[in-house]
């Protein structure tokens, strides 16, 4: 081929190029308007039984691999633009390999579930029917997110099938909190593991005032009284349920703070599930109720560079009797530049473990006891992955305990399926609380 | 015998490679297409395609000692059979599976059956049908078009990923006729924008380049055969079909090439018609490669026969005895 060839095929090449982009720059104009409608039909139908919007986008996420199981989220608006609410597309994988793909729906600032759907395209799906799907649906819409799903209200008996915490170590483990309550009171909560059991549990306060007794003394003298059965007796059901089911979680603690699976109790058991978790941390790092004291004495003098008897921190039972009231930062965590980046306790403090006490969530142990980890949820390439559906951690999904909001019943009989379910719920509130920044 | 030289005394710019260059040309449609509605991925896997059909090409003929700068002979099929065979393929094809349909079509099919030029089946197709029977899952998932223009991943990894809910029941009755004809029913990525195929097409016919019989009565027997078939769904589900099916992409760039369609008129009439039975009845009851791959490799089969039995010693013995 001759230049004079070469040049005209060059120019072909251009022209043909040109006239393609054109055409087709053409063609996707005059079809978009088609293309939205359509789209917006789509999104309608699966979506209007999941969140009712006039119309719907889908949020592009660069990091989706970070929450498996995510395969999409949608936003849907109202005619005036406003946003109502947001739908993600999850997938759950079960250990068997089994498939549960599921829309779910849930409100822009209320984090509140408004719809839950099933879409049967799962290659091999779990057996669960819409009629149950429908069930747990109408447990959980119009509840807050996240979810879990109670046991069975049924006692266990202590013997070695009971379902424990791994890595537990013997000895008496004691925990209290910071700073006391609106009447003075320094909860405490005491446990004793015998051969990795729960078998002892004491839930009591001392006052800031010294001279007031201990909150069990002052229920049961009448001079501490509450709504309901006597606060000894209520705390004394809670410790016994505990010991019962070996795991705080299953407490079953609400949204406001309360329990409705323990006979007999009424008041808040934060504080309680609180100091349990906390103590049964201070078990598995084998930091003792000795070791705990000792350690929140050094804390105190540390702030005062003086020795706890010099400061009278102790009273006559042996309670370390201080207010961190007004030193908000003694157990406050720097990085290099000194920048306070969270809060430990005194586990964490002595040690030197980086504990995130609100997500109660062990990062780096160092020392000897390390935990068991057993992860409730195990991420997998194409959904979240349940493996064994094991509820003895003190995260659910990746959600901290604490910040579970609504406990359903489930379906009848079948914990594990409901779990599933809710699983796909508490990945996409997982998912929205990092991408809106947000606090259910 | 050399390639190229059967005819010296013939003078001609419209030599094998001349018509080679005006058919890449005609495939840049396509590939706009292809880059557009599926970004960096279609751009890789046409690049790659072209490259290693035509590595795997020059290597083989180093071997046979029929070295291109010894022949100054380079007919650039190899780069158009890469870019075919790429276009044929889903956005979300990895480039091993890629290879080794490249590798089986420019070893095995082309080698085989007598090398450049001398081969009886159009080598991107070959290969293609190859990967569908060796990797059907990860053959099996087409993206939107539009969407995910920087995704590359797939191209490294298995692309075997939950498809998005948009894909469940995909239904084209859903889509106007201007969104099929623009190319937004996710397809193989060259070959969903029937009106840029066209554009292809008209390119090919004024550059007077390519063999229309067959590609003409392939269309038209398609048509036919599809009312047949899908007599019950209506005449806009047919013309619908025809849209996303991959059968303008077939009718212009594989089976119009000069070496594998037969010569003669009745014989390109027969192939088509053969073809487009061929294609319906294997979309309706199998898939839509195997539909595309299929009606051209029948095509393919009949060519050489039709020919044999319409031209060569018997119209020369006629001759002959005149």
């Amino acid at each position: 081929m001759d230049r004079k060839i070469i040049r005209k095929l060059s120019i072909e090449l251009v022209v043909i190029t040109l006239i393609s982009v054109f055409v087709l720059s053409f063609f996707y104009l005059i079809s978009s308007d088609d293309s939205k409608e359509r789209v917006q039909q789509n999104y309608s139908e699966l979506f209007a039984n999941v969140l009712e919007a006039s119309y719907y986008e889908e949020i592009e996420i660069d990091n989706l691999d970070d929450y498996s199981g995510l395969l999409g989220v949608y936003e849907g608006f109202n005619e005036d633009g406003s946003p109502l609410g947001f739908i993600t597309d999850v997938l759950v994988v079960t250990d068997n390999n089994e498939e549960l793909h599921l829309l779910t729906g849930i409100t822009y600032d209320g984090a509140e579930l408004t719809g839950l759907s099933r879409i049967h395209d799962e290659r091999n799906p779990v057996a669960i029917s819409d009629q149950q799907i429908a069930v747990i649906a109408s447990q959980a819409v119009g509840s807050q997110i996240p979810l879990y799903v109670n046991h069975p209200n049924e006692t266990f008996d202590l013997d070695s099938s009971s379902p424990r915490i791994p890595g537990l170590h013997d000895g008496i483990f004691y925990a209290q909190v910071k700073e006391p309550d609106n009447n003075g009171y320094i909860d405490y909560v005491e446990i004793e593991v015998t051969n990795g059991s729960i078998t002892r549990v004491q839930w009591d306060a001392f006052n800031i005032e010294r001279n007031i007794k201990d909150r069990i003394d002052a229920a049961i003298s009448g001079a501490y009284v509450i709504s309901g059965e006597n606060w000894a007796t209520q705390s004394y059901n809670l410790c016994h349920a505990l010991i019962n089911c070996q795991d705080p979680a299953r407490l079953a603690m609400k949204s406001d703070g309360t329990t409705s699976i323990v006979d007999g109790v009424t008041i808040e058991i934060s504080t309680f599930v609180q100091l349990a978790y906390e103590c049964i941390n201070n078990s598995i790092y084998d930091f003792n109720e000795e070791e705990y004291k000792a350690g929140l004495a050094s804390i105190i003098s540390g702030i005062f560079n003086s020795d706890p008897e010099t400061l009278g921190i102790y009273d006559d039972e042996g309670n370390i009797v201080f207010s961190f009231e007004d030193y908000p930062n003694a157990f406050a965590i720097y990085d290099e530049e000194n920048n306070i980046t969270g809060y430990t306790n005194v586990l964490g403090k002595v040690r030197g473990i980086v504990i995130d006490t609100e997500n109660m969530n062990i990062s780096s142990p160092q020392t000897t006891g390390t935990p068991n980890d057993s992860s409730v949820v195990d991420g997998a390439e194409d959904g979240v992955n349940i493996g064994d559906v094991d509820t003895s951690s003190d995260n659910i999904d990746g959600i901290p305990v604490a910040e579970i909001r609504t406990y359903i019943d489930g379906i009848e009989g079948d914990f594990v399926r409901s779990r599933y379910v809710v699983t796909a719920v508490n990945v996409s509130y997982r998912f929205l609380k990092d991408y809106l920044n947000w606090m259910a | 015998m050399r390639p190229g030289k059967f005819a010296p005394f013939i003078h001609t710019s419209i030599t094998t490679p001349y018509i080679n260059v005006k058919y890449l040309i005609a495939l840049i449609p396509c590939v706009v297409y292809a880059i557009v509605s599926y970004g960096i991925r279609a751009l890789v896997l046409i690049a790659f395609s072209a490259f290693l059909s035509t590595f795997f090409d020059v290597v083989v003929e180093a071997i046979k000692n029929q070295s291109i700068k010894t022949n100054k002979y380079f007919d650039y099929a190899s780069i158009s059979g890469g870019i075919v065979f790429a276009l044929l393929l889903p956005p979300d094809c990895s480039l091993i599976v890629a290879a080794v349909g490249i590798l089986a079509g420019s070893l095995v099919f082309k080698q085989l059956f007598g090398g450049a030029g001398t081969n009886i089946f159009v080598i991107p197709v070959a290969g293609r049908l190859l990967i569908e029977a060796l990797f059907p899952s990860q053959l099996d998932t087409f993206a939107t078009p539009g969407s995910a223009f920087f995704e590359y991943r797939s191209l490294l990894f298995d692309s075997n990923t939950h498809e998005s809910i948009f894909q469940v029941g995909h239904d084209f009755k859903e889509y106007s006729f201007v969104e099929l004809l623009a190319g937004r029913y996710p397809s193989f990525i060259g070959t969903g924008c029937v009106i840029l195929i066209i554009v292809s097409l008209v390119y090919l016919i004024m550059s007077k380049t390519t063999r229309i019989t067959t590609t003409a009565s392939y269309l038209f027997f398609v048509f036919v055969a599809s009312l047949v078939v899908f007599w019950d769904e209506g005449i806009l589900y047919v013309c619908s079909f025809m849209l996303i099916s991959g059968v303008f992409f077939v009718a212009v760039f594989l089976l119009s090439d000069y070496t594998t369609t037969s010569n003669s008129f009745y014989g390109s009439v027969i192939s088509g018609i053969v073809s487009a039975v061929v294609f319906v009845l294997c979309f309706k009851y199998s898939s839509s490669i195997v539909a595309i791959c299929g009606s051209v490799l029948v095509c393919n089969l009949m060519s050489f026969i039709m020919d044999y039995y319409k031209l060569g010693h018997v119209t020369l013995v006629e001759e002959v005895e005149e």
